[in-house]
């Protein structure tokens, strides 16, 4: 099955790119280290913060989906329309979705990052 | 970076979705998504939150969830995941009843009639729709457009989706019925071949007579004799076709019922059953959903009506009904409910929200009044 349960790691507050790297892709970065404890805690280092977290099961699974590229040329009039995150209400020209992964727990980090102090 | 929708949905649903979906919806509609069976209504859940997701290593062929990294790995180096994406937020899916009147509209533009049978081919193709027309214009799954079509008997002609006009379509069976007592063919094998030149020979179209055909009956296997030609070979065009006997039942009791809209009963069946082909055996069950008794006295009366020509909408339904009738028994209501759809409610949850259930004594049957 193409299908196989991806990870999701939630934190609050924002990641910030650096405005010389804001054109490459996100997996191109070393974000962090992520460690899980004995105790089943987890601890998510970036930078000199580290967060702490617990894993989480979710209620309602949730699936990743990935737009099917088309290869001819798409008539924006006539073609089917998809729903961009960005602009839910508008819609813009698309193709199908395909399901490329499953999520059923998160890692959720939501207490305050605790600054370490470099040796 | 593609991956950027997160789709929330139930465990049942994911199995469902043989992981291929499609976002439909014009420029003036709410898109939906669309299984290969299923619709739902979309929501967009912004999260303030930093969402980051990462798919399983592919390589290592380690364990499924990318998260599981340890500081001491026995290699003695780090196991990295790589977050393919930052989502801003997920898409919740709430499942949404099929739309089978806007369907029906849309086909009933232009109806499949007498006119159009005699022409060879049509001029304009507006208000013509094919298969995909209709997905798109209806934001249907594909199961539930298959279902829709053959609920209202639609026939796929030249690409494009047609509802034949009712009265056509009666007047066609008339015909292949009456033929069939002519010509002394039984009901439950019929050949193609005959039926359609019989009735092409009064103008209709071949096309046609075989909807009806299929429309009012099914192909059945071909008897081993009727297939088999002279030198041995298997004759392909031998479709044979049976009746079904409910239909013809039916196409005798609306012809009664086009004639005068309130019988006695009695008189009723007696006029239905003299009326049927011989082997046909009519009973009142058939006319479930379709008419209405009431007695006056020491007589019962049935006039006509129709769970087809109800509100789809259960609200709108349930208001229908009772307006009809203030109190039901569920014999009675049963077959103009049926039909109901609503994601997520038994017919009993409907039942609760929509009416009022009484029974005066443990003999005597329930009775649903308005809510």
């Amino acid at each position: 099955s193409e299908c196989r349960e991806w990870a999701l790691l939630e934190l609050q507050g924002v990641l910030e790119i650096q405005p010389s790297a804001q054109h490459l892709p996100l997996n191109a970065f070393s974000i962090g280290s992520l460690c899980r404890s004995q105790q089943e805690k987890y601890y998510f280092t970036i930078g000199y913060h580290e967060l702490e977290g617990k894993k989480v099961s979710l209620k309602k699974p949730m699936l990743v989906l990935q737009k099917v590229l088309r290869e001819d040329p798409i008539d924006v009039e006539s073609s089917p329309v998809v729903l961009s995150t960005q602009y839910p209400t508008q819609v813009q020209k698309t193709s199908e979705l395909k399901a490329i992964g499953i999520i059923r727990h998160k890692i959720l980090f939501k207490t305050r990052p605790k600054a370490l102090i470099s040796k | 970076m593609t991956a950027k929708c997160l789709y929330e949905g139930c465990l049942l649903s994911v199995h469902d979705f043989s992981f291929s979906v499609v976002i439909r919806g014009g420029l003036n509609d709410e898109a939906v998504l669309c299984t290969s069976s299923r619709t739902y209504a979309i929501k967009f859940v912004m999260s303030s939150n930093t969402i980051l997701i990462m798919p399983p290593p592919s390589s290592h062929g380690s364990s499924a969830s990318g998260e599981e990294l340890d500081t001491k790995s026995e290699t003695g180096g780090k196991r990295t995941a790589s977050a393919m994406a930052a989502a801003t937020g997920h898409l919740e899916l709430v499942e949404v009843a099929p739309n089978f009147e806007k369907l029906k509209s849309l086909l009933s533009e232009r109806l499949y009639g007498e006119d159009t049978d005699s022409m060879d081919v049509e001029e304009s193709t507006s208000g013509l729709y094919t298969w995909d027309d209709l997905l798109e214009k209806l934001q249907l799954s594909e199961k539930e457009l298959q279902e829709g079509l053959k609920s209202l008997a639609a026939v796929q002609v030249g690409g494009f989706w047609r509802l034949v006009d009712k009265k056509y379509m009666h007047c066609v069976f008339e015909l292949i019925l009456l033929n069939a007592m002519q010509h002394d063919w039984s009901l439950q094998g019929l050949k193609e071949k005959e039926v359609v030149s019989a009735l092409m020979a009064d103008g209709y179209s071949a096309q046609i007579v075989i909807h009806c055909l299929a429309t009012y009956g099914q192909r059945v296997s071909l008897a081993f004799e009727a297939g088999i030609a002279s030198n041995g070979s298997y004759d392909l065009d031998s479709h044979v076709w049976e009746l079904n006997e409910r239909h013809v039942c039916l196409h005798y009791a609306n012809q009664l019922l086009s004639s005068a809209s309130r019988w006695r009963v009695d008189d009723f069946v007696d006029a239905w059953q003299q009326n049927l082909p011989s082997g046909v055996q009519a009973s009142l069950d058939m006319l479930k959903g379709k008419i209405l008794i009431e007695k006056l006295g020491s007589d019962s009366w049935l006039y006509p009506f129709s769970v087809a020509n109800l509100p789809s909408n259960p609200a709108e339904r349930f208001a229908a009904l009772f307006r009809e009738r203030p109190r039901w028994e569920w014999e009675d209501l049963e077959p103009y409910i049926s039909d109901l759809r609503a994601p997520g409610k038994s017919v009993d949850a409907l039942l609760l929200k929509y009416t009022r259930r009484t029974q005066p004594t443990a003999e005597t049957p329930p009775i649903f009044t308005a809510r």
